[in-house]
């Protein structure tokens, strides 16, 4: 079997992870107590006027057939409409959703570019100061709490040094200038030719950004570090320092590769953690991205837009872990000749 | 007469007075003590031991790979008229890259798993030895002629070690080659910068029987083609009878023996020889030693005298006491015992035969028990 063909596999299981997961978000939102038609309607409607709404909502229809009907709208992109903001539900994700992967992807990216180094540069001077060091701040990233490092930085950076902005995504006298391609402000403003606003659009994710990240970029680096350690022992390490490559090459190469394995397997795990860790820090910095859309929702019993959210996750869960998959076979040739051997 | 060192003509590495202590909780564990050995240019040298006589420690002290601390490394080891206890590390690495190299042991964990083969050689026979280069000059040379230059070096030098299908082999993941292929890469590895002392740790002994031959073999051409001085290390003599032209026999940290190879298996002196070339299992005869009663020497505190003194047969007080001489006892043969000093008649020195008397013995043709 080629790996792309278990990478096949791989998809038609995940297609039906997401059937499974779809089923049982869809029942526990309606067989949850309170009645969404009374909560869309208000404590003044009449009865008369929440069965109307009911019926029209198809509530009283049978779960299986009203998760049939679901599922129907789910093909042609129609999640149902949001009790809350009274919009679709897919054009909310849509509206929200690239808010919150734009901060992910960004802390992610800072974890990677600071994760990995420190973690190299640890990995050799091990018990050394950068060692010490690094240990202590992975030490401190991973145990305080993100929203109250975001609200430190707040403070610090926005309050005292007033360097940076402290709420929102873009200065309000930028809002004219950026039109909506991607949603992905970091994008937009390059494609609207507004370089100020893109410096601004910077300047307001960077503070998120970093606080969402501190805990991952803690656990890269020892991660790092540690396989780094293990790697650096291993006799084809030593053979190839013994044959005169430059050091640099040695560790940067052909040590790192295989010390990013391990790596890799966790960033994935982190990518999803963010997710839902997004969630305060986004209500610290007044952030409008999914997660703070999704615990309104949840807690207006807008059960449309729970089971759209939800849904949401699960399928950027289950793409960032098909993706680890794929660049793990491309890291690691021995995963991929596993699979090839084993059928 | 007293030989105060068995030198190689020519000598292309000497090794003098090498002493090599590890610091631990329990004090100095002086495991080399006073090794002299060399290397001439064109010669196959192995240094013969049990596991634990030192032999990797001494490898390794040559090689700089011991870290120090816990190591303590003294002595005198030059290369071709160069002292290198004494040059800076990136001295060092300069002349260890380019005219030194060495096969690990294992084949099987020395090749990065994560690259294929033509990738790691590629860059073997490109930057090897230029430990000096940087980020820029590594990019410009990777994406130039040279590359192909390169890896047509590489290419010819697996059809030498004769790899099949190197082309494909090129392509391929460690993982993907058998033990023997493997061996062969990394000799191919080893040779592509064309060095002038290849050491060889324990070469081909991972591997079963038949291709371990056929190793021996392929390396003994590539010795000769390649005009090679080699330094190999194993505690297989049938190895150092197959492929090299002198032997140096180790115990607890010390060369107790040292004679070209015929000399040394014709006529083995020390009593620690003799016990090793009586072990050597044979198809013939009804009995069959075991092996050498007892084990290495404690190297936290080691017999004052001589470190084989417990073990061996013939051992008296005067063994005990102080460290023998080393004896010459013939052109580039030497031993380390009190037996042949001149004093003594040579009818109370031992015979392989003698010393087999003295092992513990099982009957031949027969397996299991006693």
């Amino acid at each position: 079997m080629k790996y792309w063909q278990y990478l096949v596999r791989r998809l038609a299981g995940i297609l039906v992870s997401l059937i499974g997961l779809s089923i049982i978000i869809f029942t526990t939102s309606r067989v949850l107590p309170g009645n969404p038609a009374r909560m869309a309607l208000g404590a003044l409607a009449s009865e008369e006027q929440v069965q109307a709404l009911a019926a029209e909502m198809g509530l009283n229809k049978p779960i299986p057939l009203q998760y049939l009907d679901y599922m129907r709208g789910l093909l042609v992109g129609d999640l149902g409409t949001s009790l809350e903001t009274k919009r679709a539900v897919s054009t909310d994700i849509v509206y929200y959703l690239p808010a919150t992967l734009e901060l992910i992807t960004v802390s992610m990216f800072l974890t990677v570019v600071i994760g990995i180094p420190l973690g190299v540069i640890a990995a050799q001077n091990k018990d050394g100061l950068a060692d010490n060091a690094t240990r202590l701040v992975a030490f401190f990233s991973v145990s305080v709490p993100g929203f109250f490092i975001a609200i430190m930085f707040q403070l610090i950076f926005g309050y005292l040094l007033e360097w940076l902005p402290i709420t929102g995504r873009l200065g309000s006298e930028f809002g004219s200038g950026v039109s909506r391609f991607t949603g992905f402000l970091l994008v937009d403003t390059l494609l609207s030719g507004n370089l100020a606003a893109h410096v601004d659009a910077w300047a307001h994710i960077i503070l998120p950004a970093l606080a969402l990240s501190l805990a991952g970029i803690g656990q890269v680096m020892r991660i790092t570090r540690s396989s780094m350690i293990d790697v650096k022992d291993q006799d084809y390490v030593e053979a190839e320092r013994g044959f005169g490559l430059p050091s640099w090459l040695v560790t940067y190469k052909y040590t790192l590769k295989n010390a990013f394995i391990p790596t890799l397997t966790i960033l994935g795990l982190l990518y999803a953690s963010l997710l839902g860790n997004a969630f305060l820090i986004e209500l610290v910095y007044s952030w409008p991205g999914l997660a703070s859309y999704g615990v309104t929702a949840v807690l207006n019993n807008d059960f449309n837009a729970v089971v759209g959210v939800t849904m949401t996750i699960g399928v950027a869960f289950v793409s960032i872990n098909f993706l680890v998959d794929v660049l793990l076979g491309r890291v690691d040739p021995r995963i991929r000749l596993a699979m090839e051997e084993a059928t | 007469m007293r030989l105060d060192e068995p030198v190689a003509e020519n000598p292309l590495l000497t090794v003098e007075d090498l002493e090599v202590g590890f610091e631990s909780f329990d004090g100095l564990a002086e495991v080399i003590d006073g090794v002299n050995l060399s290397i001439g240019k064109g010669e196959v040298v192995t240094i013969a031991g049990e596991t634990g006589c030192g032999k990797s420690v001494t490898m390794k002290s040559i090689l700089r790979l011991l870290n120090q601390p816990p190591a303590r490394v003294s002595g005198e080891i030059t290369f071709d008229g160069t002292e290198l206890l004494s040059l800076s590390d990136r001295e060092f690495e300069r002349v260890k890259g380019q005219r030194m190299s060495l096969v690990f042991q294992d084949p099987m964990s020395s090749l990065n798993p994560t690259f294929t083969i033509g990738e790691q050689l590629t860059d073997t026979a490109q930057f090897g030895g230029d430990s000096d280069t940087g980020v820029v000059e590594f990019f410009r040379r990777r994406f130039s002629g040279e590359r192909d230059e390169a890896r047509e070096r590489v290419l010819e030098m697996l059809r030498e070690v004769q790899m099949p299908d190197p082309e494909n082999i090129m392509d391929s993941y460690p993982s993907q080659l058998s033990g023997g292929m493997r061996q062969r890469a990394l000799i191919a590895q080893a040779l592509l910068n064309e060095p002038d002392l290849l050491i060889a740790d324990e070469i081909g002994t991972a591997l079963d029987v038949t291709i371990h031959d056929q190793i021996l073999d392929l390396l003994k051409d590539l010795i000769e083609n390649h005009d090679l001085s080699v330094l190999m290390i194993t505690h297989n003599l049938g190895v150092a009878r197959q492929v090299s032209d002198r032997v140096y026999v180790m115990y607890g940290g010390r060369i107790v023996e040292t004679a070209p190879t015929e000399e040394l298996f014709e006529n083995p002196k020390h009593p620690y020889t003799q016990g090793l070339i009586a072990s050597i299992p044979r198809l013939t005869g009804d009995e069959m030693a075991t092996g050498i009663d007892g084990s290495i020497p404690e190297y936290l505190d080691p017999p004052p005298g001589c470190r084989f003194a417990p073990r061996c047969p013939y051992a008296t007080a005067e063994c005990e006491e102080a460290r023998p001489e080393m004896y010459e006892r013939g052109p580039q043969t030497g031993v380390e015992c009190v037996l042949y000093d001149e004093a003594v008649p040579a009818s109370e020195r031992p015979t392989v035969e003698e010393t087999r008397s003295h092992m513990t013995r099982r009957p031949g043709k027969q397996t299991g028990g006693d």
